[in-house]
């Protein structure tokens, strides 16, 4: 019998990304667990999620550009840091080496293993927070963790959020994707 | 050194769900793994991506409530199976146990041990996707996957879809506590 908990969010693990942009003339980023595929075309749109009096959702919304980097384990320390601190008061535009990528307000991080630019599309006012939607405009990855032109997460080992509070490792692979139904569909045949 | 791949889509793993709705009168149930929390507050809002070509949009339109399901990994194979044959096609309604919470059009699935009810609070279209955005309603959980009262994605046993290589992966360890493996740098920082 399962129990009834009122309206709990309960869609975790979910990917731990930085998100960059530029305000005040000086690169920013923050720690954001809520993000979002929202489509698989071309363009390609990403959300990410800030609550409106976020630092860096100043800066999203002046220039109309952000980044979406990916950090690895080892920059747990790092990511937990950004996501402590508002670039109100303290600057973080120092604490990671940057690259230039395409767009001049979609500040990458060197160390994060994949990086996306993005310029806004479009804005969703949701009461506490806004949701930027972004097209992808570029994708960015350490050759180390490219196999095959695509990106391979075992590889670039990502950080996952829970609302207890921990950082997770992706783990082993469970079953091929495509592939492990096709026992069900062959049987429904018969 | 950085590879530029082109506008690849590179945000994964992401949790895989199966989603859903009633279509013609008959529960539908389809794999999605392309979603999100829009906010963190009340209402809560969580969003899911379809592409139209889906039977279930059909659904969700016509009835505005959706449900979303986490599977554990003992439904490996019928999570897959929901996202390879389409309900256009193929009877899904009776592949699950199904109840209800409070919306009658947004099948529960007995055997997921977490399961979400929402009503469309808006639709995004984005070229050949629709976006719906549901306000969440109500979630049922099975009592051994709640740590304290809350849920404990690690006792889910959740798959995480990797779309680049196909594959469903599992957690591995914990790394660390947020909000606090940072805390180093914040005393640095105050220095």
């Amino acid at each position: 019998m399962k129990r009834k908990l009122g309206a709990v969010n309960a869609l975790y693990p979910s990917l731990t990304v930085l998100a960059g942009a530029v305000v005040d003339g000086r690169p920013n980023f923050i720690t954001v667990a809520h993000v979002g595929i929202l489509n698989h075309a071309t363009p390609q749109y990403l959300s990410i999620s800030l609550v409106k009096s976020r630092h860096t959702a100043r800066g999203i919304r002046e220039h109309g550009q952000f980044s979406i980097c990916l950090p690895s384990e080892d920059l747990v320390a790092e990511t937990d840091y950004v996501g402590m601190v508002s670039g109100r008061d303290v600057d973080k535009s120092g604490l990671f080496e940057l690259f230039a990528g395409d767009l001049p307000f979609a500040p990458l991080i060197a160390r994060c293993p994949v990086c996306m630019e993005l310029t806004l599309h479009e804005t969703l006012d949701l009461t506490t927070h806004d949701v930027f939607v972004g097209r992808l405009e570029a994708t960015w990855a350490d050759e180390d963790v490219v196999l095959d032109g695509r990106v391979d997460f075992a590889k670039s080992r990502p950080l996952l959020y829970d609302p207890l509070r921990r950082y997770w490792t992706l783990g082993r692979v469970a079953a091929q994707a495509w592939s492990v139904g096709k026992t069900l569909k062959n049987k429904e045949r018969k | 050194m950085h590879a530029d791949l082109g506008p690849v889509l590179a945000l994964y793993p992401t949790l895989t769900t199966i989603v859903g709705a009633h279509c013609g009168g008959k529960p539908n149930f389809l794999a999605v793994a392309h979603l999100s929390p829009m906010n963190h507050g009340t209402p809560q809002y969580l969003a899911i991506g379809l592409n139209k070509a889906h039977h279930t949009n059909a659904g969700i339109l016509e009835n505005g409530q959706f449900s979303i399901n986490i599977p554990g990994q003992d439904l490996l194979a019928e999570t897959d199976y929901v996202g390879l044959v389409s309900g256009k096609n193929t009877d899904k309604s009776g592949l699950f146990e199904v109840f209800y919470g409070q919306l009658p059009a947004a099948p529960l699935i007995r055997d997921c041990p977490v399961c979400m009810e929402c009503r469309l609070h808006q639709t995004l279209v984005l070229g050949a996707h629709d976006i719906f955005i549901g306000e969440l309603v109500a979630t049922h959980a099975d009592p051994t996957v709640l740590t304290d009262g809350r849920i404990d994605v690690a006792k889910i046993r959740p798959m995480l879809f990797d779309m680049p290589l196909k594959k469903y992966r599992a957690l591995g360890p914990v790394l660390g506590d947020c909000w606090s493996a940072g805390k180093a740098l914040k005393h640095k920082d105050a220095q």
